[in-house]
C-alpha cells in the first residue's frame, strides 16, 4: 500500500511514524497522581479491614445476645449442676426398690413386677 | 513519583492482586507502576485532556482496588479488564461532553519548542491526536490499543466485547481515516521524504 518511493513515504509509513512518536511520548503518571492512586489503595484496604472487624463484632454481639436470652451464667451454672447431679445419681445410687421395700411394704410387689424391666445399677454391673 | 526497584516486580498480576487483597501495600505499588501508565495513556488519547485522563486513571485504579478481593484468578487478564473499565469511563465522559461547544474541548497540548527532532515528534503526536479525536470512539479505542498501547487483536476484542473480525474492520477503517487526515499535513510533519 506504499506510494511511489520517489515521492516519499506511503500512508502506512506515515501513520507508523506518527504512532512511533506517540508511543515514545506516552504520558507517565506524575507524583501527585501516583500518590493519589496509592492513597486510594490503602484506603480500600483499610475499609475492607474495618468492614471485616465490624462483621466479626456483629457475630460476637449475636452470640452474646443468644447467651443472655438463654439465661447467661446462672443458667449455665444450673445446667452444669444438674449434669453433675445426674452423673452422681447414675453412678452412685444403689438399688432403690430393694431398700424401699423395707420401709414401704407395697414397694416389694412393685419390685417383683418391675425389677426385670428396670434393673438397678448394681445389677447391671454384676450382669455385665 | 519515582519508585525504587521492587522485589515483587516479577510477580504476575493475579498474585499481586491476591497479595494486595490480603493487605500487602507493596503489591499495590507494583500494580500501579505496571498499569497506571497504560490506563493514563489510553485515557489521554481518548479524551485529549490530561486532567480528565488523570481523573479517569485514578477512578479505574480505584475500581481495581475494590475488585481485588473478588478477583478470580486466571479468569481475565488484568490489562484487558482495566482497558475495558477505562474505555467505559472515557465513553461516559465523552457522552457528557457532547452538549459542550467544540471550542471548549481542549486541544492536545503543544510541546515546548526545543531541538528540531523533538519538535517534529511533538508535531506528529499532536497531529495524530487531532486525527484520532475525529474518529468514532470505537475506532479510536481500537487504534490506540493496537498501535500505541500494543494490545493484540484478541485483547482488543475482549476489551470492546466484540469479535476479532470486528476489531480488524475497526482498525482498517480507523487507519484509513487517519491516513487521510495526516496526508494533508505530511510536508509539515516531515513525512514526505
Amino acid at each position: 500500500m506504499s506510494e511511489d518511493p520517489k515521492r516519499g513515504q506511503g500512508p502506512d509509513d506515515r501513520l507508523e511514524a506518527c504512532f512511533a512518536a506517540a508511543r515514545a511520548a506516552r504520558p507517565a503518571p506524575g507524583a501527585a497522581l501516583t500518590a493519589a492512586i496509592l492513597r486510594d489503595a490503602a484506603a480500600a484496604q483499610h475499609d475492607r479491614a474495618a468492614a471485616a472487624a465490624a462483621a466479626g463484632q456483629s457475630r460476637g454481639a449475636a452470640w452474646r445476645g443468644l447467651w443472655r436470652a438463654l439465661g447467661g451464667w446462672p443458667a449455665a451454672a444450673a445446667l452444669a449442676g444438674a449434669l453433675v447431679l445426674g452423673v452422681i445419681l447414675g453412678v452412685a445410687v444403689p438399688d432403690p426398690v430393694d431398700r424401699l421395700a423395707a420401709v414401704w411394704p407395697g414397694a416389694a410387689v412393685d419390685a417383683i413386677e418391675t425389677g426385670g424391666a428396670f434393673p438397678g445399677y448394681a445389677d447391671l454391673m454384676t450382669e455385665g | 513519583m519515582r519508585m525504587s526497584p521492587d522485589p515483587d516486580a516479577d510477580l504476575s498480576d493475579d498474585v499481586l492482586l491476591l497479595r494486595y487483597a490480603n493487605g500487602d501495600g507493596a503489591a499495590a505499588r507494583v500494580l500501579t507502576a505496571r498499569h497506571a501508565p497504560r490506563v493514563l495513556g489510553l485515557a489521554q488519547r481518548m479524551l485529549g485532556d490530561r486532567a480528565e485522563a488523570e481523573d479517569v486513571t485514578q477512578e479505574a485504579m480505584l475500581r481495581l482496588w475494590r475488585r481485588a478481593p473478588d478477583w478470580r484468578q486466571g479468569e481475565a487478564r488484568l490489562s484487558t479488564w482495566l482497558w475495558r473499565v477505562t474505555a467505559n469511563l472515557c465513553t461516559d465522559r465523552l457522552r457528557r461532553r457532547r452538549g459542550v461547544a467544540l471550542d471548549s474541548v481542549p486541544e492536545p497540548a503543544d510541546a515546548a519548542p526545543s531541538a528540531d527532532q523533538r519538535l517534529m515528534a511533538a508535531d506528529r503526536v499532536a497531529a495524530l491526536d487531532r486525527a484520532l479525536a475525529a474518529l468514532p470512539e470505537r475506532q479510536r479505542l481500537a487504534v490506540v490499543l493496537r498501535h500505541i498501547e500494543g494490545a493484540s487483536n484478541p485483547e482488543i476484542a475482549e476489551t470492546l466485547d466484540t469479535s476479532v473480525e470486528a476489531v480488524e474492520s475497526l482498525l482498517a477503517r480507523g487507519r484509513r481515516a487517519l491516513a487521510a487526515a495526516l496526508g494533508g499535513e505530511k510536508e509539515k510533519l516531515g513525512l514526505d521524504r
